[in-house]
């Protein structure tokens, strides 16, 4: 599952060397395992505005979190000295 | 369970085929809603999911947050209130974010992502489907959408896609599946010839590779169509190219051969060979046998050459270099010269005869490179010499002139050189030497001319303005033509004829100069090239401004030399008679007019122009005085608008030029020139025939006539249909036809076409100068005054004048008052001449102590003067007044003088003693009694009588001779050349010339002093007499009576003898009568007591 869409037949290859160039050009920030996860997703039913909302809560919750480990950090230290 | 699933693609497969969409439908429903389907599907979201959630957050399973966040998204994409996508919504949207990416500009973008959702949306595969455009198509779509993030502010490149090389089948199927049977199904050719056998095997192979290639497409065009046809075209490209590339390989190895053939070897760089230059005949390897001839002579000897080269390599370059190409491997230049590159050789001759049959041609590459420079440099303005100042435009005509006779030499060359090329003829060295023969003359004398005429010039003047530059080339240009004209039998090449173009070219320039200012009256000359050049400190109302206001275009250093030269005051009594016998005869020709005007050098006029440059000068002073006095337009043409251009006086030329040269160049000239320049010369208008109807209609219309506009619009269809501003050109008037041969005396021609237009010119506007001076200016009634008043030829008005003056000096009464005089000089005159009462003044000037020496020059310090109005007073000048006032101070002396005898009574001489009564007990009265006087009263009475009137004879004789001999047949001769003046010159060198021959003959010149001491000293006698005459003879001793006859007797033999004897010589017969007069005067004299 976690092999890339290389492995896969010429065609597949081609439909994600389509949807990656797709995406590059639309700037969703989508990297070759996770648009084939996506596209495994939508071939298996899932909504696509549903997976859409899920990706950007996941980003903005993971962004988050990394401020926060970075910020607090520096904070941290701040009060240290 | 796989297995089941694959069996059921199949039937999916089958159902696809079988096109029955609700078929495939229910089929789909049929495999999807299978329980363990559904849960496998669960199974794959699930563990997609997790592991989206780590490719995104990174978090790892077992993470608190991990499990935050599987929880998160199962609950979404369970629970969820989003519709599914729409397949219309989203192309919708698709062509939205195109739209907005044309907005932007990103046209490119706009045009890829179409591209490509297009190409996504056909691909086949997605949701186990073989078709495009199935709900997962379109679901993907809506996810890249939702999670696009400003799509326009992204960087995007397409990638080239790297077109995958199929390998190719080679396998025989066609043998194969035939299985060695022949079958010549192919064949419907009718021979049986091999080549057709061999076309159709190789086209069968062709075709069955190509019907397998296509075999091939077909079974993938189904799961990618999108790229099959590109394939395709890879296929077959790189089919044939695989070929071609092997084919390609062999042709250029044939194109290397085949070049190598055609073109030179690189000689320049030595790469040459002798055996391929070598000839078979033994004459052909003449260096070989020099060479082992030399290291015969010589056994140190070695040749320098090493580069050989073949004539006609020879011959190109020397074609090169004869147009103008300073750069080549076998002639280097020095700068200076070409010279032949000692590391060459030929086969066929040694090197110094290879050098000495080029050094002619070489001589000729020298010359054209010295006028190719001189072109660029006179381009560029580099001409000016030291001076900096721009070339003339005289060298602007010569250079372009140089320009179009090396174009066209250059033509001739390119024409031999693509001969040379062609290598259709043997082409040696000689034959191009013959070849070159019509223009090599040529290139002589064009270079010849500009030796002298420009180079020499600018080389022996370095700061030489341009209007000795212009008349040294122009010169140089004439002394050639008539050196050529001399030839004219001999000259087969048209030498002559080229350089008489360019002798009416060069000459352009100074004839439009000289055009406009007998036109126009301006003198334009913006390179100083002219004659002449308007002295802009000399305003045109000044009485100084027809000597003045043209100066000669010399250096300020050369020019006082030039004054100082030409005025000097050292010239003998016989000179100046000399040269006012002369003043009646002035000629048109250039050095008298002008030098009588400014003084100009020979050298400075071009000898071309010689013969019209007097007139031209005249002609244009009296158009700039015509202009000041506001009748510029009597000066034109008759008919002729002020606005209208005449003919301007080098198209003129041209025209007559090629009507004299030959009657075929004036046919031609007619049909290019505007009719109505040959139609009507007094017509001004150029070519109105050929301005639109329509245009004169609408300007002759009412309220729309504008006459400069009428001109404006004439000029410019005329220029269009002429196609050239400059009118005639030189080449279409002068010999029209290379075959015509130049006539001889064509110099002679020059002049008889310029004369003519000058001369009607010079006529009209003189002429018309002149009349309007004497008619409205009153230029004779104002010379007639002068000689009135100053010659004193109206004797009644004068005496009443003077008497009063000398009444008042006998009577000793203050007289040297100028309101007094002039009192005096208004009353005499008012009687007769009214008018001039206003114009006269006298004025009283200071004498110094020596011109005080006399009695009689007590009168010299009246001065008069003469009112006269302008443009009179450029004839009447006030030098000219000055020497009239001097004479007018002799003729007063000599008035005064007479006047004074003329006064004296017999009765105031012998008054008897009781009349001085009073004088009894005086000291003097025992004197008065002369009473020791050897003479007797008597005796002294006569002799002093005799004295009285000895003195009067000679005072009288000096008097007539003065009024009718000098002034009045001098006044009647002066009178007849007046008449016949033709310009304003011509007048006020006439005018100049009498007053300086009466002022010469009235003993006023400096020279003459010591003749006019002695007529002066008898004037003073007669004074001293005539005041010895009233005090009376009883106080008037003998011996004062001897001393008195004593002194005139010696005035008068000195001056006698002196006149006698210049008489003798025969120079001066006027002078015959006052001599007579005076040695009749010596006759019967008492000598002594």
């Amino acid at each position: 599952m976690g092999s890339t869409s290389k492995s896969k037949s010429p065609a597949a290859a081609e439909t994600m060397e389509i949807l990656m160039e797709i995406s590059q050009l639309l700037n969703t920030g989508l990297d070759e395992e996770t648009m084939a996860l996506c596209l495994r997703l939508c071939e298996n039913g899932v909504n696509p505005q549903a997976l859409a909302q899920v990706i950007r809560e996941l980003r903005r919750e993971s962004a988050d979190i990394r401020a926060e480990s970075s910020g607090g950090g520096d904070g941290l230290s701040a009060r240290e000295a | 369970m796989e297995e089941n699933c694959k069996l059921k693609t199949g039937e999916f497969q089958n159902v696809m085929k079988s096109g029955s969409l609700k078929g495939l439908e229910a089929t789909r429903r049929r495999v999807d809603s299978h329980p363990l389907k559904m849960a496998k599907r669960k199974q794959q979201v699930e563990g997609d999911m997790r592991l989206l959630i780590t490719a995104i957050t990174g978090l790892e399973v077992g993470d608190e947050n991990f499990d935050l966040c599987v929880n998160f998204s199962k609950s979404n994409f369970k629970y969820h209130r989003f519709l599914s996508p729409d397949s219309h919504k989203l192309e919708r949207a698709v062509e939205g974010l195109c739209e907005k990416l044309e907005v932007h500009s990103q046209h490119e973008k706009a045009v890829a992502l179409k591209e490509m959702v297009e190409s996504f949306l056909q691909l086949p595969g997605l949701d186990g489907k073989e078709v495009g455009k199935t709900d997962v198509h379109y679901a993907v779509l809506s996810l890249l959408l939702e999670l696009a993030d400003s799509p326009t502010k992204t960087h995007f490149e397409k990638k080239v896609k790297d077109i995958v090389e199929e390998p190719v089948d080679t396998f025989d199927w066609a043998k194969y599946l035939l299985d060695s049977v022949d079958l010549n199904f192919m064949s419907y050719a009718s021979s049986d010839s091999e080549e057709d056998e061999e076309t159709l095997d190789d086209g069968d192979d062709d075709d069955v590779d190509k019907n397998d290639v296509s075999d091939n497409r077909r079974t993938r065009g189904n799961q990618s169509s999108v790229q099959s046809d590109k394939m395709a075209g890879d296929d077959e490209t790189l089919g044939t190219g695989y070929r071609s590339h092997d084919l390609s390989r062999v042709s250029q190895e044939d194109e290397s051969a085949r070049l190598d053939k055609l073109l030179v070897v690189r000689y320049w760089e030595g790469r040459s060979v002798e055996e391929t230059c070598a000839g078979d005949h033994n004459n052909s390897n003449l260096i070989r046998d020099w060479n082992a001839y030399k290291r015969q002579m010589n056994e140190f000897d070695c040749p320098v050459a090493n580069v050989v080269v073949t004539e006609t390599q020879i011959i190109r370059e020397t074609l090169w270099i004869l147009m103008g190409i300073p750069d080549s491997f076998i002639f280097k230049h020095s700068g200076k010269e070409f010279s032949l590159n000692p590391d060459v050789y030929v086969m066929h001759l040694s090197t110094e005869s290879l050098e000495c049959s080029l050094r002619p041609l070489m001589r000729k590459a020298n010359q054209v490179h010295a006028l190719s420079t001189f072109v660029s440099d006179l381009v560029a303005q580099n001409c000016g010499g030291d001076t900096g100042a721009p070339p003339p435009q005289t060298y602007q005509a010569f250079g372009s002139c140089v320009f179009r006779f090396l174009s066209d030499f250059k033509s001739f060359l390119v024409g031999l050189e693509q001969e040379v090329m062609r290598q259709e003829k043997l082409i040696t060295l000689d034959k191009l030497t013959s070849n070159l023969r019509s223009w090599l003359p040529k290139l002589q004398a064009v270079h010849g001319v500009y030796i002298c005429g420009v180079a020499q010039a600018s080389h022996h003047h370095r700061t030489a303005n341009n209007c000795v530059k212009a008349t040294a080339l122009l010169d140089t240009l004439y002394e050639s033509v008539f050196e050529s004209d001399l030839l004219c039998g001999v000259d087969g090449e048209g030498v002559g004829k080229l350089l008489l173009r360019m002798l009416i070219a060069c000459s352009e320039p100074l004839l439009r100069i000289a055009s406009d200012w007998v036109n126009c009256g301006h003198l334009m000359d913006p390179a100083g090239e002219f004659v002449l050049h308007r002295n802009t400190d000399i305003k045109s109302l000044d009485e100084t401004f027809w000597e003045k206001a043209f100066v000669s275009n010399l250096n300020q250093d050369e020019e006082d030399d030039a004054e100082t030269a030409a005025t000097t005051e050292s010239q003998p009594l016989a000179n100046v008679s000399a040269s006012s016998q002369r003043s009646g005869t002035l000629s048109s020709s250039i050095p008298n007019a002008a030098e009588r005007t400014v003084c100009v050098e020979p050298a400075l006029y071009p000898k071309f122009l010689g013969s019209v440059l007097g007139k031209v000068i005249l002609t244009g002073k009296s158009m700039e005085m015509l202009e000041n006095l506001g009748r510029m337009e009597e000066a034109l043409e008759i008919g002729a608008n002020l606005l209208e251009q005449p003919q301007s006086l080098f198209n003129h030329f041209l025209m007559q030029m090629g009507k004299k040269l030959n009657s075929v160049s004036t046919s031609l000239s007619k049909e290019k020139i505007p009719e109505t320049e040959t139609a009507d010369e007094n017509s001004a208008i150029v070519a109105p025939t050929k301005t639109p109807n329509l245009v004169s209609k609408q300007l002759l219309q009412k309220g729309e006539k504008d006459t400069l506009l009428h001109l404006n619009f004439s000029a410019l269809f005329s220029q269009e249909g002429r196609g050239d501003k400059s009118g005639p050109h030189v080449e279409d008037n002068v010999a029209a036809s290379d075959s015509t041969p130049i006539k001889s005396q064509v110099l002679r021609m020059c002049e008889e076409s310029l004369g003519p237009y000058v001369a009607s010119r010079y006529s009209r506007v003189c002429s018309r100068l002149l009349h309007i001076l004497k008619s409205e200016y009153n230029l004779v009634q104002c010379i007639h005054a002068m000689q009135r008043y100053f010659l004193m030829s109206s004797g009644e008005v004068m005496y009443d004048f003077y008497r009063s003056v000398f009444l008042k000096i006998q009577k000793r009464e203050m007289w040297k008052d100028s309101d007094l005089l002039e009192m005096f000089l208004h009353e005499a005159v008012d009687g007769s001449y009214p008018e001039d009462t206003t114009r006269l003044s006298v004025s009283v000037v200071p004498l110094s102590r020596s011109q005080t020496e006399h009695a009689i020059s007590e009168t010299d310090c009246i001065q008069l003067k003469y009112q006269v109005p302008w443009p009179v007073d450029v004839v009447i000048s006030s030098s000219c007044q000055d020497q009239y006032n001097d004479i007018f101070n002799f003729l007063l002396q000599i008035k005064r003088s007479k006047f004074t005898l003329e006064q004296l009574k017999f009765e105031e001489l012998s008054k008897k003693l009781p009349e001085v009564a009073g004088l009894e007990g005086h000291p003097s009265f025992s004197n008065t009694l002369m009473e020791d006087d050897p003479m007797t009263v008597g005796q002294r009475l006569h002799r002093f009588q005799l004295l009285k009137f000895r003195l009067l004879y000679f005072v009288n004789s000096l008097h007539n001779y003065m009024m009718t001999r000098i002034l009045h047949s001098t006044g009647l001769k002066f009178s007849e050349q007046l008449s016949e003046a033709t310009d304003l010159e011509q007048v006020i060198q006439i005018h100049r010339n009498y007053v300086g021959l009466i002022h010469d003959r009235c003993l006023l010149h400096p020279k003459l002093a010591f003749l006019k001491k002695a007529v002066c000293q008898v004037l003073n006698l007669s004074l001293t007499c005539s005041s010895q005459w009233r005090r009376g003879i009883q106080l008037l001793s003998g011996e004062a009576v001897c001393e008195l006859e004593l002194e005139v007797s010696r005035c008068v033999h000195f001056l006698s003898s002196f006149l006698n004897n210049v008489i003798k010589r025969g120079s001066f017969p006027h002078l015959e009568s006052l001599a007579f007069a005076l040695v009749s005067s010596l006759q019967n004299v008492p000598q002594g007591p």
